[in-house]
């Protein structure tokens, strides 16, 4: 018998961390619905952001009186709209994110990615917010709009736990597919192992900030490709394109770290060269520290 | 533990395949799923060696079971981990010299028994104690060392050997030779121990043969096995007195015995023993018994010789045996030796010079030293005749009616008789101044010399030259002439003439040249007959210093012929006073009769080759001799009786060759006696001459003087170990081969690497299956 979605991926011990965070826009959101969260739009709110001159048709109720009586002229006054945010997981559910070190206890990449993915969903419905749901490799292979309501919330957390992992990965032209199908201004937390051509994987991501999206990336790897633990000449192969290497893992370590720590810093350089938030995760990491050490991070930065 | 077989741990060199093996299994790498190969560099080396080991658990039970498989094949092999006696290799040398016949009775209840019956008992008892892989082999080690068994598993081979073992007669040195063969066989197992056991009385005589190389391969040995081998000495004779009285040897005095005179045998007897001992002797003549026993009291260590004699009356080819009581080694109690009685010689002297018959007595014998008191001796002595001087010197003892005698039966009669005479049973006819003779009574002469006799021609001064030189010196186209030289006057001499002895090698002379057998010296001639010439062939025998000639001597036919020139007569000179007279004059007739050749003995030490003089005229005319043994002839038989023949093969006979010098060489013999006589011819019966050879075994088989046993690890290496009955279960080594408990953990090693091997094959396949779903 299949597990409820929802304890399957929200346990108490995880809901217990994330209980005390919200998840705060930094940018300002297009929301459907008056939130929390800036608009760009200026609506009723209880901030008063300046006057402007009434026009016809503008609502007698905006009228600052006090601004006529000095003035002996018309100005509205203009309030900070706060709308309902959108919060958008984009989930690369290729081969590489199925990687599974022999440890038996620790997750997939897909796995952890999944459980993040839930945590978030479920904090932003939970402040009223709309999550959605979006799992690529080469294309998007789901895309579940951001809506508001635990149905909605619901259902993607039932495509996260049918989620299987499989394919390549095109992460340049799937986040440029996806930003078109997303117009409305929101968060997109991208997790993802990054594999692919840098440069195309920066480049994407500057896109999507460019269209307003508020990006937080976590690069998510095993355990095993950080700390390359092997000691028996292996033969390794690609998970996505079926490459076999032959190599010995003792005398190829430090070659790896290397180049481990020049793609980690790639990725944190061009997010951070484009604004976006970067946040590296191994699957060794539990995840309820993950997210809180994230939303403390994030409500650090928005005092 | 220990290992039997060390060298087989060259085996676990074999161990480095699997663990190469494992280095290299290069399609044994697993293949891992892994994303980040980005991240790696492909290894540019071609070859596939692991620094590492791959599938560690089944290299190390691989490992396991050759080293359990070493282990085995090298025999490992523990003292405190099964009750069985270890393996061994049990090597038996047992001693079969004479000296083991030695009957010793262990207590008054028992029977005796010998120390050969013992050692067999002892043998069978650890040779049944053995089981497989143990091996066994019988050594019988006498003059030489012989492998009856040789060294094998099975034990039926060892004990029917045993059954048949008997001593030998020879002398029993070869204990040395027999632990050396021993040390050869225990070369060719080394993996187990070797237990070398000699089973001895422990005479000293039985360790004398010591030849360097046998010491030296004995040395080597234990050099080689080290404390594998080990070596024990079995007294069998602990606990018993050893007590022997041995006739050591026994010779004829003179070699023969003439008839009607006594035989001599002297005995030469030794008292082995500790304690004193009274010698009983008694002497045997053939199958009679002397009535005599001599007892001679002994001392420990002491030798004794003894002159035991016996009347013989009778011509005989036979054996003189002497004999004590039996003690605890029977074969040195008698002691046989050849006696040859020989027969009477005839002697004729034809007196020419009186008409003296065979009846008549000399009437001047006072004057030679008779005891006749009426005879004057100063008047007579011109009387007495030369011939009857002969008569009387040639067997002086029958002259005086005496028992005694020479063995010479004289005849004395005148010429006139010769002609009724029967020669043939004669040895000798003597012409004393014989001048001449008829046609027919020279024919018969010559005949006489011709067929191998002798005759003896003394030229006195009543023979008459010229009669003489026509007659007796004086052949024709029938016969030769009988005398060697022609005669000359009767001269005499102012200066007495002496025997010229100095550098004369005549065999006459041989014995006188030790004056105490006969001083020549003082003998002189006065008259003396000339010698006008001599004959073609004639050779002179004795001279004078002055060079005259006194004796010639030549070959007639297969005879000879001897010429004195000078008389007996007391006129004539001292040499019938002379004391060597006498012996001359039987020395004379036995070179005349050709008896002065004298044979060694013919008594061989059993189990040793000896040569035989064989150049009696019997057997002149033959090459071939058989040697038979004494118990094939036909009862009866006797000296020169015929023998019934049977075949060859069975009766032992032993056929010899003899050689151009008329000698043979005999074969080791058993001890016994044997007759000499001419080859039997298909089925014929030996007819003929005979003489009796008689094999003793060797005298210091009956020393029973003890080896000392601290001297044995000198001799035969430093573990040597002197043991009794008693410690023969000490010879079972503890211990026992685990190659039963390796073999059952070998299969179960063996079986499980197989599993192993399994598992783990069945475990990649499913990882690859899994690798490649996903």
């Amino acid at each position: 018998m299949a597990q409820n979605p929802v304890t399957h991926f929200l346990s108490p011990t995880l809901l217990r961390s994330i209980d005390n965070f919200e998840l705060k826009a930094r940018i300002m959101v297009d929301g459907m619905y008056a939130s929390r969260h800036r608009c760009p739009s200026y609506g009723y709110s209880v901030e008063f952001v300046d006057h402007r001159e009434y026009a016809p048709g503008d609502e007698p109720r905006t009228i600052d009186w006090k601004m006529l009586a000095r003035t002996e002229k018309y100005f509205v006054k203009r309030f900070e709209m706060e709308s309902n945010m959108n919060v958008v997981c984009l989930l690369d559910v290729s081969d590489s994110m199925g990687y599974k070190s022999d440890h038996t206890e620790r997750l997939s990449k897909m796995e952890y990615g999944s459980y993040l993915a839930a945590a978030m969903s479920y904090l932003v419905s939970g402040q009223q917010d709309s999550p959605g749901l979006v799992t690529f490799d080469k294309d998007i292979r789901d895309f579940l709009p951001p809506k508001q309501g635990q149905r909605h919330l619901f259902a993607i957390l039932s495509k996260l736990q049918s989620l299987k992992a499989g394919g390549s990965t095109e992460i340049n032209k799937v986040l440029k597919t996806a930003v078109q199908r997303l117009p409305r201004r929101g968060i997109l937390l991208l997790i993802s192992d990054c594999y692919g051509e840098i440069d195309g994987v920066v480049d994407a991501l500057r896109h999507l900030v460019a269209r307003g999206q508020e990006l937080v990336l976590f690069h998510l790897l095993d355990k095993d490709e950080v700390d390359f633990p092997f000691s028996a000449l292996t033969a390794f192969r690609d998970s996505e394109t079926g490459a076999e290497i032959m190599c010995d893992p003792v005398r190829q370590q430090a070659l790896y770290q290397k180049r481990l720590a020049e793609f980690k810093a790639a990725v944190k350089d061009g997010c951070k060269s484009c604004g976006a938030d970067y946040r590296f995760v191994d699957t060794s990491e539990p995840i309820e520290i993950v997210l809180r050490d994230y939303l403390q991070f994030r409500r650090e930065r928005g005092r | 533990m220990s290992l039997l077989f060390p060298a087989m741990l060259a085996g676990l060199l074999g161990m480095s395949v699997p663990i190469a093996l494992h280095l290299i299994a290069r399609h044994r790498f697993p293949i891992r799923p892994f994303p980040s190969i980005r991240l790696l560099n492909k290894d540019l080396r071609t070859n596939v060696f692991a620094p590492k080991l791959v599938d560690v658990p089944q290299l190390l039970l691989r490992l396991l079971v050759l080293l359990l498989l070493v282990l085995a094949m090298s025999r490992l092999f523990s003292t405190g981990l099964s009750t069985a006696s270890a393996p061994r290799n049990l090597i038996l040398v047992v001693d079969c010299s004479a000296g083991m016949r030695m009957q010793i009775q262990e207590d008054a209840t028992k029977p005796k028994t010998s120390f050969l019956e013992r050692a067999q008992t002892q043998a069978r008892q650890m040779i049944e104690k053995l089981a497989p892989p143990s091996q066994c082999a019988v050594i019988l080690a006498a003059d030489h060392a012989r492998v009856v068994s040789p060294l094998q598993a099975d034990t039926a081979s060892s004990l029917k050997a045993l059954e048949n073992l008997t001593s030998i007669d020879g002398p029993g040195c070869g204990i040395v030779r027999g632990v050396a063969a021993a040390c050869d066989l225990a070369a060719g197992r080394r993996e187990v121990a070797s237990q070398i056991v000699v089973l001895t009385d422990l005479r000293a005589n039985a360790f004398a043969s010591r030849e360097q190389k046998e010491l030296a391969k004995i040395e080597q040995m234990r050099k080689k096995l080290g404390s594998t081998l080990q070596l024990f000495v079995l007294d069998l004779s602990a606990g018993a007195e050893l007590e022997n009285l041995a006739i050591v040897d026994a010779y004829v005095r003179g070699r023969n015995a003439k008839v009607g005179d006594d035989a001599h045998v002297v005995a030469k007897i030794f008292n082995s023993s500790t304690k004193p001992k009274t010698a009983r002797l008694r002497l045997q003549i053939g199958d009679r018994k002397e009535p005599l026993n001599k007892e001679i009291p002994l001392e420990p260590g002491a030798e004794a010789t003894v002159d035991m004699t016996a009347r013989v009356q009778r011509a005989a080819n036979t054996v003189a045996s002497v004999h004590i009581a039996e003690d605890a080694l029977p074969f040195d109690d008698s002691f046989s030796v050849p006696l040859n009685i020989s027969d009477t010689r005839r002697i004729l002297i034809v007196n020419g010079s009186s008409q003296n018959t065979v009846d008549s007595k000399p009437s001047s014998l006072s004057t030679l030293g008779g005891t006749s008191p009426s005879v004057a001796p100063a008047d007579s002595e011109g009387q007495i005749d030369g011939a009857t001087i002969l008569r009387y010197v040639l067997n002086p003892g029958r002259e005086l009616g005496a028992a005694h005698g020479t063995g010479i039966d004289v005849t004395l009669i005148s010429p006139d008789a010769l002609a009724t005479q029967t020669l043939s049973k004669y040895d000798i006819v003597a012409l004393y101044d014989v001048s001449m003779l008829a046609e027919s009574a020279l024919d018969d002469l010559s005949t006489f010399v011709s067929e191998g006799r002798a005759a003896l021609i003394v030229c006195s001064g009543g023979c008459q030259a010229l009669n003489f030189n026509r007659t007796l010196a004086a052949g024709n186209a029938k016969r030769p002439a009988l005398s060697p030289a022609l005669l000359g006057n009767d001269k005499a001499h102012e200066q007495p003439l002496d025997i010229l002895q100095t550098g004369n090698a005549h065999p006459l002379l041989t014995p006188f040249q030790d004056k105490l057998r006969g001083d020549l010296s003082v003998i002189r001639f006065t008259k003396l007959r000339e010698i006008q010439s001599l004959i073609d062939g004639a050779k002179v025998m004795l001279n004078s210093s002055s060079g005259q000639t006194l004796a010639v001597e030549h070959a007639v036919g297969r005879g000879r012929v001897v010429l004195l020139t000078f008389g007996f007569e007391l006129d004539r000179g001292n040499i019938a006073r002379a004391r060597a007279f006498p012996s001359l004059i039987w020395r004379l007739a036995d070179y005349m009769t050709g008896q002065l050749r004298q044979r060694p003995p013919d008594v061989v030490k059993a189990m040793s080759p000896a040569i035989l003089d064989v150049s009696e005229p019997a057997f002149s005319f033959t090459s071939e001799l058989d040697l038979v043994p004494e118990s094939q002839r036909a009862p009866g038989d006797k000296g020169e009786a015929s023998q019934k023949s049977k075949s060859d093969a069975d009766s032992g006979v032993i056929r010899l060759t003899s050689s151009t010098e008329k000698t043979v060489l005999v074969p080791p013999l058993n001890a016994g006696r044997f007759v000499l006589s001419k080859a039997s011819q298909g089925g014929a019966s030996r007819m003929g001459y005979s003489r009796y050879v008689t094999a003793s075994i060797d005298p210091i088989e009956g020393d029973v003087k003890k080896q000392d046993a601290a001297e044995l690890p000198l001799l035969l290496g430093g573990e040597t170990q002197v043991i009794a009955s008693t410690d023969l279960d000490k010879l079972a080594l503890p211990g026992g081969e685990l190659w039963k408990i390796l073999v059952l953990i070998l299969t179960v090693a063996y079986l499980g690497e197989a599993l192993a091997g399994y598992i783990f094959s069945k475990r990649r396949e499913r990882e690859r299956a899994g690798e490649t779903a996903a």
